[in-house]
């Protein structure tokens, strides 16, 4: 019987793949969870409240003394559509186009050694 | 009995027809569970959820009474902060699905566990985790069903729209608050009073201008803004029952609303299992998708036009336009009542995009899904399914500021609770419309549903199979274990609807308080689990025990101050009152002395908060950050101190 023939070893290899493929799972979902954190909070917290005239956000030009309301786009405050209805769309569609790119595992290969499931 | 208001009947029967629809999903699934081996069935579905059913049903359990309920009373009375305040499930289809659940289904698969106490105990070979675990469980989510169980009953309430008791007006006086006092005798010798606050804060009552209208079982009060005279009416009580142990008798339409809730929901959860409840969160995710999307459009042709320089604004723009005129901070943050500083705005932005994916009946789906292809289709649906609901909420909620721009909802149907918009708003849309009314009346009814049959379950497979089954440590034959599963979830059921016959009066922080307890016992744990070589059994116990810690420490300090300083301001009260009258000082309440000196020290502590549920914010942050923090520090140092067990991490970790 071949390495790979060996029905241990088929069985290590797709673990490893398994295992492999759900840490890059991680670190994507990391990756788009601090971009959308950093442009949520950070845009809306700029944008949306007022700060004082002397703080250093105004100062550098980030934020303003007065919430953006004004103008509006499709109805809401034009903090509120930049800062959290633009990055949900954008999620939602890497998200979607996602969805179609993860490899697939044969995850019903993974057997429990008998270890007391229940009756 | 109980008088149903006109438009009731066509809102029940439609009301009723989704209640058969799960109803027939349950007996349906009952008829499953002959297939295998029964816990894996009734507790977990055998591992067979296909794309839709999984997508759905963790979708519609982490959709729950307070995204129905607590959530737009949070729209309605702070504007479109809550768009900042939710933005974070933006990536909750990926933090739930791409984080946890390809690792969780392969180890789930690997260990057969049938519960997250189980992977736990399993993949460290120790029963203390899966007990610990256990117990956590069931600290947290009986709190949680409470609430759920009374947002329920308030919806069928709010279905019947039972009429006004019929009964006797005896008078009116104003308390040292200026809060108007009214005074009823029911038809049933049941003595009430009314406590009304004036509607603004410089508002005061005129008592002698208020009458009543027992033919319209209505009162007249006139309030004084300072200006002018306004005309306030206000119906006489809501029919209420006799019963022992409640002095001024129980709303009858809430005790028949819960009733009915209560006998639907533990029925078809204790009969048909996992797949009855996973099948009903099918059924209940679509209502609820339909409900927002109908309420949505009725809600934006609702709003009244504003006209500009620049034209007519109608729909979502004249709302934005009305709550600026109404209040700036309906429309900026941190929203009226500094309701959510930047330290919030991160808080939350954690909270709903890692305490959900980590609550336990979220796990136990994702360890139960069939394949990959399922799991992938699921992320998709998840992401289009989330971006509609809740876009669409903040929509709804708030035209309906714009509609009614006061907070005095009862004239739209409720009993002025904030809580009740929701039901209250689809009310008014669909006037015209009762059957409709009723069918959108369905989608609270079913996030509430979904959620409760999934911590039912939740909470009954932690008793039978991680405290009764696994720790017994014997076999027990599948007959009893089927009549332990079904007694367990209908006890657990009728434990929580005692609890529901007097439930806590704020909802949306006891679901916040049970989310991120929960949230921060199992995340960083269950990580550390699938990810992590180097975990042992000890750093995940501390992982576990410092996130429950951290979370829990800070509700009950807010509670001990809470308490503590209504104590000491009723002190303070009575003194005055007492130098006033006859001289005698009676002592103070030295408990609430005591924790006053002892633990003002304690950041947060003396900071104005919303009421008396909330908990100490430590450095405007929630105590989810605090719980994340101290499970972290536990889990790391717990496993670095101490060596895994070799044998475990070469069956678990490929090499």
């Amino acid at each position: 019987m071949t390495p790979e023939g060996n029905p241990s070893n088929l069985a290590s290899a797709t673990a490893r793949r398994i295992y492999t493929h759900a840490r890059r799972d991680v670190l994507l979902t990391v990756w788009v969870w601090s971009v959308a954190l950093v442009w949520t909070v950070g845009y809306c917290w700029l944008r949306g409240y007022a700060h004082e005239p002397d703080s250093l956000w105004v100062k550098l030009g980030l934020a303003r003394t007065d919430a953006e309301v004004h103008p509006l786009y499709l109805g809401m405050p034009n903090w509120v559509f930049w800062g959290v209805f633009l990055p949900w769309m954008l999620c939602s569609c890497f998200t979607v186009v996602l969805s179609f790119l993860l490899p697939d595992d044969p995850l019903e290969e993974c057997k429990s050694p008998g270890n007391g499931v229940g009756n | 009995m109980l008088e149903l208001g006109s438009n009731s009947g066509q809102v029940l029967v439609a009301f009723a027809l989704y209640l058969v629809g799960v109803a027939a999903l349950g007996i349906f699934s009952h008829r499953y569970l002959r297939r295998g081996e029964f816990l894996q069935e009734y507790f977990l579905g055998n591992r067979g959820l296909g794309p839709w059913v999984l997508a759905l049903s963790v979708a519609a359990t982490a959709i729950s009474g307070g995204t129905f309920m607590g959530f737009p009373a949070l729209i309605y009375s702070h504007g479109w902060v809550l768009m900042l305040w939710i933005a974070s499930y933006m990536v909750v289809p990926l933090t739930t699905m791409l984080l946890l659940g390809r690792r969780i289904n392969q180890l789930g698969r690997l260990t057969g566990a049938v519960t997250v106490p189980d992977l736990l105990r399993d993949r460290f070979n120790c029963p203390a985790l899966g007990i610990t675990a256990g117990l956590i469980i069931l600290l947290f989510l009986p709190f949680n069903l409470v609430a759920q169980f009374k947002a329920g009953a308030l919806v069928m309430r709010e279905a019947m729209q039972p009429r006004p008791s019929s009964g006797e007006w005896l008078g009116q006086t104003v308390d040292e608050r200026q809060h108007l006092i009214l005074s009823f005798r029911l038809s049933n010798g049941l003595e009430i009073k009314q406590n009304l606050a004036p509607p603004v804060a410089k508002g005061r009552w005129l008592l002698e201008k208020t009458h009543a209208d027992p033919q319209a079982r209505r009162v007249h009060a006139v309030w004084h803004d300072g200006a002018q005279e306004h005309a306030f009416a206000l119906d006489f009580p809501a029919p209420r029952l006799r019963l022992p142990g409640f002095k001024e008798g129980m709303d009858a339409g809430y005790l028949i609303g819960l009733i009915i809730f209560a006998v639907t929901v533990v029925g078809y959860t204790a009969y048909g299992g996992f797949w009855a409840v996973t099948w009903t969160d099918v059924l209940e995710g679509l209502v609820m998708l339909i409900g927002v999307i109908v309420m949505a459009v009725l809600a934006l042709r609702a709003v009244p036009p504003v006209e500009t320089a620049n034209g007519t604004l109608t729909g979502m723009a004249a709302a934005t336009v009305r709550l600026q005129t109404l209040d700036s901070q309906l429309t900026q943050g941190p929203g009226p009542g500094q309701f959510l500083p930047g330290t919030l705005a991160v808080s939350f932005f954690l909270m709903w995009s890692l305490m959900g994916p980590a609550q336990p009946s979220t796990m136990v789906r994702l360890m139960s899904f069939r394949d990959t292809v399922s799991w992938r289709r699921a992320l998709f649906l998840m992401a289009i399914y989330f971006g509609i609901v809740y876009v669409c909420l903040p929509v709804i909620f708030v035209c309906a500021r714009a509609i009614f721009p006061t907070e005095y909802v009862n004239r739209i149907g409720s009993r002025g609770s904030a809580d009740s918009i929701m039901p209250a708003m689809i009310r008014y849309l669909t006037t015209d419309r009762p059957w409709l009314g009723g069918l959108l009346l369905a989608a609270p009814y079913a996030a509430i549903m979904s959620t409760v049959a999934a911590y039912l379950l939740t909470i009954s497979s932690s008793l039978v199979r991680d405290l009764l089954q696994r720790s017994l440590g014997r076999e027990i034959s599948r007959g009893v274990l089927r009549s332990i599963s079904y007694t367990t979830t209908a006890l657990i059921g009728v434990v929580v609807f005692i609890g529901a016959l007097n439930p806590p009066e704020f909802l949306q922080y006891i679901i916040v308080f049970t989310g991120s307890g929960l949230g921060c016992t199992f995340l960083v744990p269950i990580l550390m689990t699938l990810y992590w070589r180097r975990a042992t059994k000890v750093g995940v116990l501390l992982a576990m025990l410092g996130g429950f810690g951290g979370v829990f420490f800070w509700y009950l300090a807010g509670w001990l101050e809470g308490h503590a300083q209504s104590a000491l301001k009723l002190y303070a009260q009575t003194l005055a009152h007492a130098h006033h009258d006859v001289g005698v000082v009676p002592p103070p309440p030295l408990w609430a002395q005591y924790i006053q000196t002892y633990l003002s020290w304690l950041p947060g502590w003396g900071r104005p908060r919303v009421d008396r549920f909330t908990p100490l914010y430590p450095f405007g942050f929630d105590p989810l950050v605090c719980g994340l923090f101290c499970s972290i520090v536990g889990g790391v140092l717990g496993s670095l101190l101490t060596r895994p067990d070799p044998e475990l991490v070469r069956r678990y970790f490929p090499d």
